[in-house]
């Protein structure tokens, strides 16, 4: 293996930053980029996730990385694929307007199978919207918004350390399944101070990319594995590879006809719903004898969970499921929670992964929504009287 | 005593959003002074959007369209188009950007519209950054500058590129006008308004618009810093008519471009040889301007 | 136990920066938690400076300030933006020299020549850091070697010691 190509794969570990800071979310969300082996961001200034370019730009070339600041986001995302398929851990960052236009090329990487994680700092829209206000609407165009069936995974972290925490996983997750992941901040989280402790290097693993162990004459690129994730390889590595978003079979040809797409597209699904156990993460406060449940994630979580307090105070028994994922829906735990008969969906839009919960719960609970468009976090007290309210209500 | 030629109108007024000193404030008030109330300004995202409305004012009388970043160009096209439909023989279409939106994500959108031949006025504001959302390096950094995203510290010493001449970008698609205006000489930015103003076709204005929050001086010093970059070469005032080049300020002996940098907290960091390269540099791009000038002035001939 | 607090002024005073180093205090050196956040909208670009800090003995559930407890004013400008605070909350610290306050509120308030005291060490910049000692002192919220030690932290070494001389001015104010 060359020097250089080795340095890609393997960087040089930065022990300089382990310990508590106290940090705001976007500087987190970067320290964990860098913790996860990350060397390669482009980016564009947009609020409310400017900071974690600015940051980068000053961190990345001191762990002899690189930081390129682009002429939009359209360019950035192609050019974390770039350096994603030639061996780089990469990563951008934005808010609506400019994930907006990283669809395309993100839709692009889900085809090819290109690893690399996008930061979503949601700010309240649609358009320029409340620039330096929160939201939490743009769950549904994560998950929608590439064309064609596309099956995603997004994280929404609670906090900066989790900022931290879920931007390392977001890499492992994306090298584990070679599939971009996105890590759907918001606003608050992104502008907030708090105490972050960064762990010594090693104590999160890191998923290191899987290539390929056969014969250069014998490798095709999207030959999957028993986990229907195909090994990949890297420039330098010496393999033939051809990365196309035409639909392709396994050598990486293009062949646009029915069945290939059927044996393509259909794969990069199930290789997502059946590895769930690489990415789902949820958390479960106060569910034991809970027949209400509060559904939340990302800063309304916080909320949510002062309000299942508070609506336990005044006797309701009532829990809190966070989802640390929020894509793909962690159906199944949501399901093993037997005891619940009524759900409230709180998030800072006007009903979207509420839309999915309904979904689930179809047939044996009853689901409310908790939101706004966008500007402001619900409050606990709002939150805990929708509890309430639906758990007086009869079935 | 000389007479005052420019317009008494003012189209933008009090209740607007700009910091101190702004010099892209200065740049919206003289390009409306020229151009009359008649007069649709289409916005993408920059510090001008900010600007124009703050709840509950609004600065100018002249109708505001809003348009995406990467837009202007496109979104001037469309307001054209319907403005030709409608018989409206007398309204100005003005696409005003900043320098990121224009020569950055705004690129493809204005050279559609040159291209096209769209009947509007383009503006480039240039503040050389992306200041709405605070200081980081635009195509139209210069080298050498501080940003947040071109940092000084360790080896990192500002903006490694060069700024990127939109002017020759611009000259490339043969606009009917094309000019470089100051808001620190408004006899001149006001005189290239009103001829442009009367032109039709694509014209574009490049606008010297001075940040004192995103260059680091002294909000009182705006106008004196835009004619110390004139009067250094930094930036030279010209205008393209038909294709021919006509510089407008000539002072004799260009003052040294360390008056200019030294102003600035952005450029602090230089070391003399970082300020040599710069003066040769501006000297060079200088003398090119009298070449092309010259060159011409003898093809009309 | 949460305390909510704000500090609210003009961009330049150094507003944004004593919130930080009153969250990193409480973040670094003590086992309590903070949260921060500050004004980031249209309006600072007027001029206008707010932070908040969320002292508590729990996690911080919500980083939203409604209703501060302490409420720091370096402006006749905040004053109008907090009047509802400034009757609400417990603790009011105020600029002698710059904030004028009237009736009950007035006599309720700790008003104090921050910016004054700051002048007379030299440099009117450290006003915000001898604010931090008198809030200190007047709060007991926060240890005064956790704060010195967030003080330190905070600002470059060369301005070190004048900011905790600041600082040591403003709790003996």
């Amino acid at each position: 293996m060359s020097e250089a190509l080795n340095l890609v794969l393997n960087p040089e570990i930065d022990a300089s930053q382990a310990g508590p800071h106290f940090m705001l979310g976007d500087h987190a969300c970067a320290e964990g980029a860098l913790y996860a082996g990350c060397r390669f961001f482009a980016g564009y200034p947009i609020t409310p996730a400017t900071e974690i370019a600015e940051y980068l730009s000053e961190r990345l070339p001191e762990l002899g990385g690189q930081f390129i600041q682009m002429e939009d986001e359209i360019a950035s995302m192609a050019a974390v694929l770039g350096a994603s398929v030639a061996g780089a851990k990469s990563m951008t960052a934005t808010s609506g307007p400019g994930f907006s236009l990283m669809v395309e090329n993100l839709g692009l990487g889900y085809m090819m199978e290109v690893p690399t994680v996008v930061v979503n700092v949601q700010r309240g829209g649609p358009s320029t919207g409340l620039p330096t206000l929160v939201g939490q609407q743009d769950m549904m165009q994560a998950r929608f918004g590439s064309h064609g069936d596309t099956t995603m995974i997004a994280l929404a972290p609670q906090s900066p350390q989790e900022a931290f925490e879920l931007t390392v996983h977001a890499f492992s997750i994306a090298e584990r399944l070679r599939t971009p992941v996105l890590v759907m901040m918001d606003e608050v989280v992104g502008h907030m101070h708090e105490r972050v402790i960064i762990p010594p290097p090693g104590q999160i693993p890191v998923f290191q990319r899987r290539r390929p162990d056969v014969p250069r004459a014998e490798y095709l690129p999207y030959r999957p594995g028993s986990d229907l994730v195909p090994p990949m390889a890297l420039a330098g590595d010496g393999f033939a590879v051809r990365f196309t978003g035409l639909t392709h079979d396994e050598s990486g040809k293009a062949v646009t006809t029915y069945d290939a797409q059927q044996l393509l597209v259909p794969r990069l699904r199930e290789k997502i719903l059946r590895n769930r156990e690489a990415y789902e993460r949820t958390e479960l406060y106060r569910t034991e004898d809970a027949s209400t449940l509060v559904v939340a994630y990302g800063i309304t979580a916080r909320a949510a969970r002062r309000a299942v307090d508070l609506a336990r105070e005044h006797g309701h028994p009532v829990g809190l499921f966070r989802l640390a994922t929020v894509w793909p829906f962690p159906e199944e735990r949501l399901r093993s929670l037997h005891d619940v008969r009524k759900i409230v969906v709180a998030e800072i839009n006007l009903g979207q992964v509420v839309l999915e919960v309904e979904r689930i719960a179809g047939g044996y609970a009853q689901v409310t929504h908790v939101g706004s468009a966008g500007g402001r976090v619900p409050s606990a007290e709002a939150i805990a009287e929708a509890c309430e309210s639906a758990a007086q209500r009869s079935p | 005593m000389a007479k005052l030629t420019i317009p008494a109108q003012e189209l933008m007024y009090g209740g607007h959003a700009a910091c101190p000193g702004c010099g892209a404030a200065l740049a919206m008030r003289l390009l409306l002074k020229g151009l009359g109330p008649r007069t649709i300004v289409s916005l993408p995202a920059c510090c001008w959007t900010v600007i124009a409305t703050p709840y509950p004012t609004t600065a100018l009388r002249v109708n505001i369209l809003d348009n995406p970043f990467e837009a202007t160009g496109a979104s001037i096209s469309g307001l054209r188009a319907a403005v030709d439909v409608l018989g409206l023989k007398d309204v100005h279409i003005v696409g005003f950007a900043g320098d990121g939106g224009t020569a950055d994500i705004g690129l493809q959108a204005l050279s559609g519209m040159l291209e096209r031949r769209t009947n509007a006025i383009y503006v480039m504001y240039d503040n050389e950054a992306y200041m709405n959302t605070g200081i980081q390096r635009s195509g139209e950094t210069p080298w050498g500058a501080w940003t947040t995203t071109t940092p000084v510290r360790g080896s990192l010493h500002g903006k490694p590129e060069a700024k990127k001449d939109m002017m020759g970008i611009v000259l490339a698609h043969h606009p009917v006008y094309a000019a470089t205006v100051n808001p620190s000489f408004p006899e001149d930015f006001d005189r290239k308004v009103e001829r442009a103003r009367d032109l039709v076709g694509p014209r574009f204005f490049h606008i010297f618009a001075p940040c004192p929050p995103g260059w680091r001086f002294d909000s009182a010093q705006t106008i004196a810093l835009g004619r110390l970059a004139t009067d250094t070469g930094v930036f030279p005032l010209y205008e393209v008519v038909d294709g021919r080049l006509h510089i407008t300020r000539k002072t004799g002996e260009l003052k040294p471009v360390a008056e200019y940098l030294t102003a600035q907290g952005r450029f602090r960091h230089l070391t003399q040889e970082d300020v040599e390269q710069i003066q040769t540099q501006v000297r060079t791009d200088w003398e090119r301007l009298l070449k092309r000038e010259r060159e011409d002035l003898s093809l009309a001939h | 136990m949460r305390k909510e607090v704000r500090f609210a002024g003009f961009g330049g005073q150094g507003v944004i920066l004593a919130a930080y180093v009153l969250g990193r205090a409480v973040s670094m050196h003590t086992p309590m938690h903070a949260t921060m956040t500050q004004s980031y909208g249209p309006e600072s670009r007027g001029g206008a400076c707010e932070a908040d800090v969320v002292v508590s003995d729990h996690e911080v559930d919500t980083p939203e300030v409604e209703r501060p407890d302490i409420l720091v004013l370096f402006s006749q400008e905040a004053v109008a933006k907090n009047l509802e605070n400034v009757r609400s909350a417990s603790l009011v610290l105020s600029d002698v020299d710059l904030v004028r306050l009237d009736g009950e509120v007035a006599r309720k308030a700790v008003s104090l020549p921050f910016t004054r005291t700051a002048d007379a060490l030299g440099r009117r910049i450290v006003a915000n850091m001898v604010m931090l000692g008198a809030l200190t002192r007047a709060s007991g919220l926060v240890p005064r070697e956790a704060m010195e030690a967030a003080v330190a932290e905070s600002v470059k070494p060369s301005t070190r010691e004048l900011n905790l001389k600041a600082f040591d001015a403003g709790i003996r104010l």
